[in-house]
């Protein structure tokens, strides 16, 4: 597909626009086997779906925070009166969440029906765990699947984030966020700036904004864990990536020190005081008290960029596609979805909620708040063309986003651990450890986990 | 000479004084701090340098805590779990104290220890099957059980202390008369323990006020209990730390109020019975 | 209450009577025999009911290599697991020296500073009972709020913590921001939480000495420092020592406060054996692993609890 260098571990995607032809063929590595997944059904007439089913039954759902959820949250009334069943659920923070997960799945209690699950964290653990409940079959079912759920429509990359190497499909996707360039257009403008193209020219431009206390240069994620899902994107601009074709960590390359070199020099420069702790809430809430005049994250997170009851830059704040570096302009990508949990006693009922959650227009809902989906439809839709949440630039940023997406996270069962594990060597280097000493260390650890973990 | 001697004395007062408050500020100021920042509005409570004495209130984040979550019904929870955990705390560990007192069961009183010695988090997965298992997850009642780890071995290990002063003559006149070990229990023991019951039920009620880790997978979403919702809070929130230090206000008043009201016994029970009043 | 009630027929209650309850005399004589067993009873089954499955558990899991999967069962691998934390796990090395380090630090900060204010305030004067008041605040506090006042207090920017050092002429620190100052800002809360708890036992120690040996001492010719040193210190020693061992127990397993101001963070510098645990069972999922640290923090506690049960034989207070 678009670039030439792709491991089995961080293929690149398609953008939204690819056909289901297009997927089975450039997601080739990710996807393999694909072809036996639901690729090959033909949605009926929706003969013999029926909301109410289940009527009557109740499901327990564990979701965690995140805009996504927020949105889904105000609507899941209407579920229940469509379905007649009763959705009881809780909201956690992400981490939290995964703990109360974790501890359900491990103690076998059936008690959890369905989940919101990170891919990108756990997409590999859990399916090789035995959480997921493959879902290819129910998508087959046109019982289940109403016609209009249309799996045509989900996005490319959508698609190989939710499907195992096996063929088997883990989640109904929610969402891809993209990382994306946030800049003060205010700011730009004073200065006759344009948004930067490079990563030289960013840090250029860092330089010239740097006035603390007032302004910070640019301000991204030193938070140990998060900052690996940051952290990528340089890598990949810089040519480097989380493994060799053939599996072995890589984490030491000359491309990989330049990455770390970036990453952690302009941080070091030209951000904030205090950034090594910051996770993506302290970072927007920086940038959205005016004190940084640039600020690199996930897509998702800028909807309240806009809302001024809780931004002084509300208007303010321009929209672009990452700068490139050396090695080209890419931008990290991650998925997350609607699951059904293995040990449920309602599976078929949990799925109904799935696909609800996930269909045309809820996907629409959640992009005129602001939130990005998995789904190409609600691009068109009118309504969200009439009135839109977010700026122009924002849409067109995203668009282009996921054309040159890449997934931003290893696809390895320990996840976490890598991100540990790199998360520490960047806020050793943002404390002026040197990048070739920390990232030496890291890549001891990480192949010795890989070792244990992907035997 | 008197004047010299006089001027002296004074100036040592004046030393202890600016020493002892200088001792005591961190105390008071960390405090002064949370109570202020949680009615100050947003701009002031993050402004820098930040204002000490003059700001401007608001209930802004109280009304947030109070509309935003259900902080009633976690306070409630909180409630429910820490008077439960301290009612079968004190049922069962005053025999327990009392019977280790004036039986010298050491072994038993060890025993009792190792359960406060356990890392607690190597509690939470099997308690997790457990529960599940007496369909108790999500309950007040494991919640209670589970708080019972950490009150427990402090109402039994202060309170042999006190049982043990409890002079053996009155007890040995009331078994001579023909009275019970229970009537001896009840009739002469607990009554002169009292100041000790007060001190390890007030202890036991703050320990399970204040427990974090237990209830982080043991309560759901009907009996959260309030250290977990503050605690998921703090993500929610980002930096409304006006917010965030009305929550924090909010679950720490309670608890201080308590202990000023009764702080002559708890003294008592935190030292471990170290001090008796 | 437990155990079967029995009539006091006539007996002249030496206390005021609550409750007289009749029950049939020949069970009341069984309970009678059986008192010392009957008592403590419900004490032992509740907690036995409570902990014995977790105990089983941990210890059974200790021995197995499990990654929380559904799908393949926990695998027997002996001792394996405390091989590694013994001589394969530099990080788990890290973190018990760390552990240490931390606990020594705030128990020295604590004793130093808690037997000072003691013998400051070990005399009368206007307002003990304030200060007292104002001694268990910190103590009963609940340690999520506190942390995320201190958090707050340390935010470099914006934080109190750094106005109030630059005032007194300090350079504005990093506090928890920095793998060099965050373990110390760490303990810096821990100190501020417990070190009033010393001073009360401390005080309560001064208020029981005997004056014999200060008056010998002056009739020698002794300085303060010196009596202090050699009759003070040595008559306080018991009171203290427990407290610190008690204080060193909970400083092990300290847990709340760095779960909600660190998590282990910046980089790995304050991640304690009880955070690594936590990370190794619910983020990395291996649950045989974790299990086999609880059972080795277990027992680093329980050897530091013996030597306190048998100090407390001795120490007779």
């Amino acid at each position: 597909m678009r670039h030439a260098k792709h491991t089995a571990s961080s293929s690149s995607l398609a953008g939204p626009r690819v056909s289901r032809r297009a997927v089975l063929r450039g997601g080739a590595a990710a996807v393999a086997g694909a072809a036996t997944g639901p690729f090959v059904f033909t949605p009926a007439r929706a003969q013999g779906f029926n909301w109410k089913r289940f009527q009557g039954k109740e499901l327990y759902l564990i979701l965690s925070k995140h805009p996504w959820v927020e949105v889904l949250e105000k609507n899941i009334t209407e579920f229940e009166s469509l379905s007649g069943m009763k959705i009881k659920w809780e909201t956690l923070p992400e981490i939290q969440a995964r703990q109360k997960l974790v501890v359900e799945m491990t103690s076998a209690s059936g008690g959890v029906d369905g989940f919101f699950t990170s891919l990108h964290v756990e997409k590999k653990r859990f399916w090789k765990a035995g959480w997921y409940e493959p879902l290819n079959k129910y998508l087959r079912d046109a019982t289940l699947t109403p016609a209009d759920w249309d799996w045509d429509d989900i996005a490319g990359g959508a698609k190989s984030i939710i499907t195992q190497k096996d063929g088997s499909i883990s989640a109904l996707p929610a969402f891809v966020d993209a990382v994306i360039l946030f800049y003060r257009k205010d700011l730009y403008a004073q200065k006759g700036l344009k948004p930067p193209k490079t990563h030289s020219e960013w840090e250029a431009q860092a330089k010239q904004f740097h006035g603390p206390p007032a302004l910070y240069g640019a301000v991204y994620r030193g938070l140990k864990n998060a900052n690996a899902t940051m952290f990528s994107n340089t890598q990949f601009a810089f040519g480097a990536d989380f493994l060799t074709k053939d599996g072995k960590a890589a984490l030491d390359t000359k491309e990989s020190i330049a990455a770390l070199d970036w990453y952690a020099g302009v941080l070091r420069k030209y951000g904030p005081p205090g950034v090594i702790n910051f996770n993506w809430y302290e970072c927007s809430a920086s940038f959205m008290q005016g004190q940084a005049a640039t600020y690199f994250d996930g897509i998702n997170f800028a909807n309240q960029f806009e809302d001024p009851a809780k931004s002084k830059i509300a208007g303010k704040v321009g929209y672009t596609v990452m700068p490139a570096g050396p090695s080209g302009a890419f931008s990290s990508l991650y998925g997350t979805g609607m699951a059904v949990s293995s040990q449920s006693r309602n599976k078929e009922a949990a799925y109904l909620l799935a696909q609800w959650a996930t269909n045309k227009q809820n996907a629409a809902r959640e992009l005129l708040a602001g939130v990005g989906v998995a789904r190409n439809s609600p691009w068109t839709d009118p309504e969200v063309k009439a009135k839109p949440k977010m700026p122009a630039d924002w849409y067109q940023a995203y668009q282009d986003s996921l054309k040159i997406g890449r997934l931003g996270l290893p696809e390895i069962v320990g996840v976490t651990e890598y991100r540990d594990i790199i998360g520490v060597a960047i806020q050793k280097a943002i404390e002026g450890a040197p990048s070739a000493q920390v990232l030496a260390e890291a890549q001891k650890e990480f192949q010795d986990m890989l070792n244990k973990t992907e035997g | 000479m008197v004047s010299r001697g006089r001027r002296r004395t004074w100036a040592r007062t004046a030393g202890f004084y600016g020493l002892a408050a200088l001792f005591m500020l961190p105390t008071v100021f960390v405090f002064y701090w949370m109570i202020t920042l949680s009615v100050k509005p947003q701009v002031e409570a993050t402004a820098f340098p930040p204002s000490f004495f003059r700001f401007s209130v608001t209930t802004a984040g109280y009304r947030e805590v109070f509309t935003k979550y259900p902080f009633l019904l976690y306070t409630w929870n909180s409630l429910v779990v820490a008077l439960g955990c301290t009612a079968l705390g004190l049922a069962v560990g005053l025999p327990a104290a009392y019977s280790i007192a004036r039986w010298r069961q050491r072994r038993l009183a060890l025993t009792i220890l190792v359960a406060r010695i356990i890392p607690g988090i190597s509690y939470l997965i099997p308690w997790y099957i457990f529960f599940r298992h007496l369909r108790l997850v999500d309950t007040h009642a494991a919640l209670i059980l589970t708080h019972l780890i950490v009150g427990l071995p402090i109402i039994i290990w202060v309170m042999i202390g006190f049982f043990e002063d409890v002079p053996p003559d009155l007890e040995d006149a009331a078994l001579i008369d023909g009275c019970s070990y229970l009537g001896v229990f009840w009739r002469v023991a607990l009554p002169l323990v009292r100041p000790g019951v007060v001190a390890t039920g007030i202890l036991s009620f703050v320990f399970s006020w204040n427990n974090f880790l237990f209830s982080v997978i043991l309560a759901g979403r009907q009996t959260r209990t309030l250290p977990i919702a503050v605690f998921n809070m703090i993500s929610y929130e980002e930096i409304n730390w006006g917010t965030l230090a009305a929550a924090a206000t909010m679950i720490t008043l309670p608890v201080l109020v308590l202990a000023l009201i009764v702080q002559r016994h708890i003294v008592t029970g935190l030292t471990f019975g170290a001090v008796k009043q | 209450m437990n155990g079967p009630a029995e009539t006091t027929s006539g007996a002249r209650a030496v206390v005021p009577a609550v409750g007289r309850a009749r029950a049939p005399r020949r069970l009341g004589n069984w309970g009678h025999r059986n008192a010392r067993w009957l008592f403590p009873a419900p004490a032992v089954l509740l907690v036995a009911a409570i902990i014995v499955y977790p105990i089983v558990y941990t210890v059974w899991m200790s021995l197995q290599d499990w990654f929380a999967s559904s799908l393949t069962l926990p695998k027997f691998i002996g001792l394996a697991n405390y091989r590694k934390i013994l001589v394969g796990d530099p990080r788990f090395r890290e973190a018990v020296v760390r552990t240490l380090y931390f606990t020594g630090l705030v128990i020295a900060g604590e004793t130093v500073l808690g037997v000072a204010m003691a013998l400051l305030f070990n005399r009368e004067f206007w307002g003990r009972g304030l200060l007292r008041t104002l001694a268990i605040l910190p103590m009963v506090a609940t340690p999520v709020a506190i942390g995320l006042v201190f958090v707050m207090m340390y935010h470099p920017t914006l934080g109190v913590a750094n106005y109030l050092v630059t005032l007194i002429g300090l350079a504005p620190f990093k506090w928890t921001y920095s793998s060099g100052t965050a373990l110390y800002a760490l303990a810096v809360v821990d100190i501020w939480q417990w070190t009033p708890l010393i001073m009360l036992i401390a005080l309560a120690g001064l208020a029981s000495l005997p004056q014999e040996p200060y008056e010998a001492a002056r009739i020698d010719g002794a300085t303060s420092l010196q009596a202090f040193w050699h009759i003070t210190l040595p008559l306080l020693r018991p009171a203290i020592v427990v407290a610190v061992l008690f204080r060193a127990i909970d400083a092990i397993k300290t847990f709340d406060i760095i779960f909600i101001m660190t998590q282990g963070g910046p980089a790995n510098s304050t991640e304690t054996i009880n955070i690594l645990l936590f990370n190794q069972a619910f983020s990395y999922f291996n649950m045989g692993y974790a299990s086999s640290m609880a059972v080795a923090l277990f027992a680093v506690v329980m050897g530091a609890s013996l030597i306190l049960i048998k100090l407390r034989r001795t120490a007779a207070w």
